[in-house]
């Protein structure tokens, strides 16, 4: 079987990636090197150049007019955990997808012991998309924050951000677009957003250990770690300024130099979504697997699982692997509550995610072997 | 000459793009003691039209602090 690329885990991190990611990262550790500001020579200008640069540009990608409201951190966990843990919640609700990773629930389990805060499911369909017209129904006075994770992890469904926006009124609204972006337009200020958690290395193809947030309203979430800034030194308190609150400690220059590089460098996607949809519709019609996947191919991103009666997902891993070198992954991967909501739990799912470099002769074969190993 | 003292590295970098775009002639100074206690860097504005330079500062809701120097 043919393939020009046999790694379909693009959603755990992605791979490959453009070649000017490590070229960038190459030459920012062999020729720059520098720290990002706390000083005034050369090295530290061009590194605080990058970095800012780079934050200029992630708000292009966010649809966010202040950069200055980013935040970088070292993946979309913490960014998560910051928002989170920084907003006051106690003795509140949360209203959550169905289809959180447990980066979000996590740190909200965490909460509901220590801070008597509860979680609830938003409405949604039987592929876990919020229907936001029901979104009243489980609405109370005590809800104090909405989290949406944009694009399931599991099942690439894309949730309807701008219209749940329009149901929860000012409720602090928190979108994870870990999975989405680089694949799926992302118009924070036109949603109207309260905050954006981000990673760098899935599909904006950038490094592992980039990522971050934006924040709209600073003034209502405290920073999650605490320390230097290079700014307001004579000062044991943080920085009410951002984006310095949330960024205490020296960040990840090299990652994101080479983040700098992908986004400047993000390649044309060589398959349609055309015959994305051919390949799940062939794939769906295997006897005996269930397809997880959006309801309408209009709400699907490029991430599909399957599950299969007979055939365990550890072992159609395997078999792909074994048989025809396919790295993908299988098991929860992470999100229990989205395996709980699509009926998938405990076993989970073999799992695919694209990269913009598959081409559809790519699909094509991987719709036959996954027919093979299974039939 | 001028030097601007802003909050952060992210608003002395904006600044200085600013600059840099209106032909403005800067220099990132590490921060004078007697102005601050500062660890990082602030704005040199050597010669140029230093009005405009406060005018996109102020437009571009950068903060900043103005010293004399020299």
């Amino acid at each position: 079987m043919e393939f020009s690329n046999t790694y379909f885990d693009n959603a755990s991190t992605s791979w490959p990636k453009p070649a000017e990611v490590g070229d960038a990262m190459k030459h920012f550790i062999h020729q720059i090197g520098g720290t990002y500001g706390r000083a005034a020579y050369g090295r530290v200008f061009q590194t605080s150049r990058i970095i800012e640069e780079c934050r200029n540009t992630m708000a292009d990608v966010l649809g966010v007019a202040e950069a200055g409201n980013i935040a970088f951190t070292t993946n979309a966990t913490y960014a998560l955990n910051t928002i989170i843990n920084g907003l006051n919640l106690s003795g509140g609700e949360v209203l959550i997808s169905p289809l959180e990773h447990n980066a979000v629930m996590r740190p909200l389990q965490r909460l509901s012991q220590t801070k008597n805060i509860k979680w609830k499911l938003l409405p949604a369909g039987k592929d876990g998309r919020i229907i936001p017209e029901k979104i009243p129904e489980v609405l109370t006075p005590s809800c104090r924050l909405v989290i949406v994770n944009h694009q399931s992890n599991v099942n690439g469904v894309i949730q309807p951000v701008e219209e749940i926006r329009s149901y929860i009124g000012s409720i602090p609204f928190a979108i994870d677009v870990t999975q989405s972006l680089g694949g799926v337009p992302v118009e924070g200020d036109k949603w109207g957003v309260d905050f954006i958690a981000f990673t760098g290395h899935k599909g904006l193809l950038g490094p592992a250990g980039t990522g971050g947030f934006f924040v709209r309203n600073p003034e209502m979430l405290d920073p999650f770690i605490y320390g230097g800034t290079g700014s307001r030194s004579e000062s044991f308190e943080m920085p009410g300024f951002v984006p310095d609150k949330y960024e205490a400690g020296t960040p990840n220059t090299v990652g994101i130099a080479g983040l700098l590089a992908a986004l400047q460098n993000k390649p044309d996607t060589l398959w349609t979504n055309d015959f994305f949809n051919e390949i799940l519709h062939r794939i769906r019609r295997i006897k005996g697997l269930k397809l997880l996947a959006a309801d309408h191919f209009e709400h699907q991103g490029s991430v599909f699982s399957i599950a299969h009666g007979s055939v365990p997902p550890s072992t159609i891993a395997r078999r792909l692997y074994d048989r025809y070198r396919i790295e993908i992954r299988s098991g929860l991967h992470c999100a229990p509550l989205a395996h709980q909501s699509l009926r998938t739990f405990p076993s989970g799912t073999a799992r695919f995610a694209l990269s913009p470099w598959h081409t559809n002769d790519d699909l094509e074969s991987l719709a036959q072997v996954i027919e093979e190993i299974l039939t | 000459m001028q030097l601007y003292l802003f909050p952060n590295v992210h608003k002395v970098m904006k600044a200085e793009k600013i600059c840099s775009n209106i032909g403005i002639q800067s220099r990132v100074i590490p921060v004078p003691e007697h102005i601050s206690s500062e660890c990082g860097m602030c704005l040199l504005v050597e010669s140029g039209d230093v009005d405009k330079c406060v005018e996109l500062f102020e437009k571009n809701s950068i903060p900043f602090e103005v010293y004399h120097e020299g």
